[in-house]
């Protein structure tokens, strides 16, 4: 159980996907407008990743080395039909907002990544928890970015309007800013990684 | 019941107004990982262009000669992705075949452009969009060359940005966001050059 | 580990098959939620035209609206307090194809108001035309061709798509109004 816990607690910060290893970034850019659909992409995510490679780790022995990419590409899908089929029957209105972002985490190389990376050659228990919190260290990024975002350029934190009075920052609705504020935390943790193993080494 | 938009106006908006990278986020991961050279970001970009065309014209029959009729919608994802993987597939088999020199040099990209969100990414929206025949074709054709053309302006710009000496932790994946970061805000200038009728 | 050519054949075809079949399952339980969803929402945009609000929409839409065939179009007829009518109509935007619903007075010499149940704009600019502050505008309107002036503002940043807003209901105050059966 101790291993576990390490593997879960490296995916959210040594080895966070978004941060670290620069996975995942086309959703992570695009529904980060509002706090809530970075809410419901980043659950969807962790949800997809951990079950696709809990189902490709059982089947590890199972599958032909010749078509390993296609049955996991197989798994995957599944299950984001199935995470679509879901929202757009419990939660139509973030269906809509999500749009072809809920297809596009097939592609979502984290989930891939994860599949050849970890479950391919680690027991299921360990792979479910491993592909949930990389896709929990994916949503907290996600839920920091799209604070930023929707906080200055709409005022609101997940569609509760906080009544402050302030010009509204357009900018940060729009594209570019994605890309700006992602820079930035990107720059933030690499700096302090940089920093803490000189620390390591001069010690 | 497909939009009464002008071919053109997709085309010229797919790569300016709506550029896949700088204004949809998409193709990004391989966007970021290919384009410390140009060269071989130039090759990438054209590879995806190709594969764009090819796949998406053959998702949009098969949506409509076989999803549609058939009620398959919730399984088109599948669908899609397993046909972009074939075509990929096949694709790269006879380009080794029959064009040995191309193959030397977009060859090598084929298999990373399958998990390229890009590509599923335009099949997506050329059907929540309704688009016919003529205008998935434009709109890819546009989306490739709009992709392609961001890919080998970060390249270029990082190629020059090589020499120069970046504050620790900015180098990288940082500096290539802010660079694409200023592309995305020229681009957003690109709104409004042309009438939609 | 080499498996066979038999074995891999195998293993893909019982892989797809297991797989689609319950997602099939899946769907044909999922659908009627699914529809009935599409419906409410479908309600809840008409009422929101004639600018009704209330506690329980779907009671409010089974007792008070209709169905009604204005011969070019097939659109909602209010009664009650309120009479009035609800007409779907649909245009190009700048991306794809703009429906909703255009809710008109008795006398179809007002809008009452107009709201969106598909587009596909660009989000958080062109998308904007679904917040009540841009839909507002066109409560209590009267209908004739419109223009944009300080009285009506477009959104700022998302030009083309207000634009194919106006051009969309001046259409249909050109094409369609002049068709419409009301009785």
């Amino acid at each position: 159980m101790a291993d576990l816990k390490v593997v879960a607690r490296n995916q959210i910060t040594k080895e966070n996907q978004v941060l670290r290893q620069i996975l995942g970034i086309c959703s992570s850019l695009a529904v980060t407008n509002l706090m809530m659909n970075s809410l419901v992409m980043g659950l969807g995510v962790a949800f997809v990743t951990g079950l696709s490679s809990f189902t490709i780790s059982l089947l590890n022995k199972l599958i032909p080395q010749r078509i390993r990419m296609l049955i996991q590409t197989f798994v995957i899908a599944f299950y984001v039909i199935l995470v679509n089929l879901f929202l757009q029957a419990y939660m139509p209105d973030i269906s809509k907002q999500l749009g072809p972002y809920v297809g596009l985490i097939i592609t979502n190389c984290i989930i891939m990544g994860r599949a050849e990376a970890f479950a391919a050659q680690n027991p299921p228990l360990p792979a479910l928890v491993d592909g949930f919190f990389s896709g929990i260290g994916y949503l907290l990024v996600l839920l920091v970015i799209s604070f930023i975002r929707e906080f200055l350029g709409f005022g609101t934190l997940f569609g509760i309007d906080l009544g402050l009075n302030f010009t509204r920052w357009t900018l940060m609705v729009m594209p570019p800013a994605a890309f700006f504020v992602i820079a930035i935390l990107i720059w933030f943790t690499s700096a302090r990684t940089i920093k803490a193993e000189q620390k390591e080494r001069s010690s | 019941m497909a939009p009464n938009i002008s071919p053109l106006v997709i085309f010229i908006a797919s790569i300016f107004t709506s550029n896949m990278v700088l204004a949809n986020f998409l193709g990004m991961c391989s966007y970021l990982a290919i384009s410390s050279e140009y060269k071989t970001a130039s090759g990438l970009g054209k590879a995806v262009t190709l594969v764009l065309i090819i796949t998406n014209v053959a998702n949009w029959a098969i949506y409509h000669y076989v999803i549609e009729p058939l009620g398959l919608e919730y399984l088109q994802y599948i669908i899609f992705i397993m046909v972009i993987a074939a075509i990929v597939q096949i694709l790269e088999l006879f380009m080794d075949r029959y064009m040995p020199d191309l193959h030397a040099n977009l060859g090598v990209f084929l298999p990373l452009i399958t998990v390229n969100c890009a590509i599923l990414g335009a099949t997506l929206f050329q059907v929540i969009r309704n688009y016919s025949f003529l205008q998935t074709l434009l709109f890819n054709l546009g989306s490739g060359i709009g992709w392609w053309m961001a890919i080998i302006m970060l390249a270029a710009i990082r190629e020059k940005m090589g020499k120069a000496k970046l504050p620790p932790g900015l180098a990288g994946p940082g500096i290539a966001f802010l660079i694409t970061g200023i592309m995305a805000l020229a681009f957003v200038g690109f709104s409004g050059i042309f009438p939609v009728q | 580990m080499d498996k066979s050519y038999t074995y891999t054949l195998i293993f893909m075809v019982l892989v797809s098959m297991i797989l689609t079949s319950i997602l099939a399952v899946s769907n044909a339980a999922f659908l009627p939620t699914i529809n009935a969803n599409a419906w409410k929402a479908e309600q809840e945009a008409i009422l929101d035209a004639f600018g009704i609000t209330v506690d329980n929409p779907e009671d409010f839409f089974e007792k008070n609206v209709k169905e009604k065939d204005f011969g070019v179009v097939k659109g909602f007829e209010l009664t009650g307090d309120l009479e009035a009518y609800a007409l779907p109509f649909e245009g190009a935007g700048l991306w794809g194809t703009i429906r909703g619903y255009l809710a008109l007075d008795k006398d179809l010499d007002e809008i009452l108001g107009i709201t969106f149940t598909d587009q596909s704009e660009t989000p958080g600019l062109g998308g904007r035309i679904e917040e009540p502050q841009f839909r507002d505008q066109f409560r209590q309107v009267v209908f004739k061709p419109l223009k944009y002036d300080s009285e009506l503002q477009a959104i700022t940043g998302a030009t083309q798509t207000s634009n194919s807003v106006l051009r969309i209901i001046n259409n249909f105050y050109d094409q369609v109004l002049p068709k419409l059966e009301v009785n």
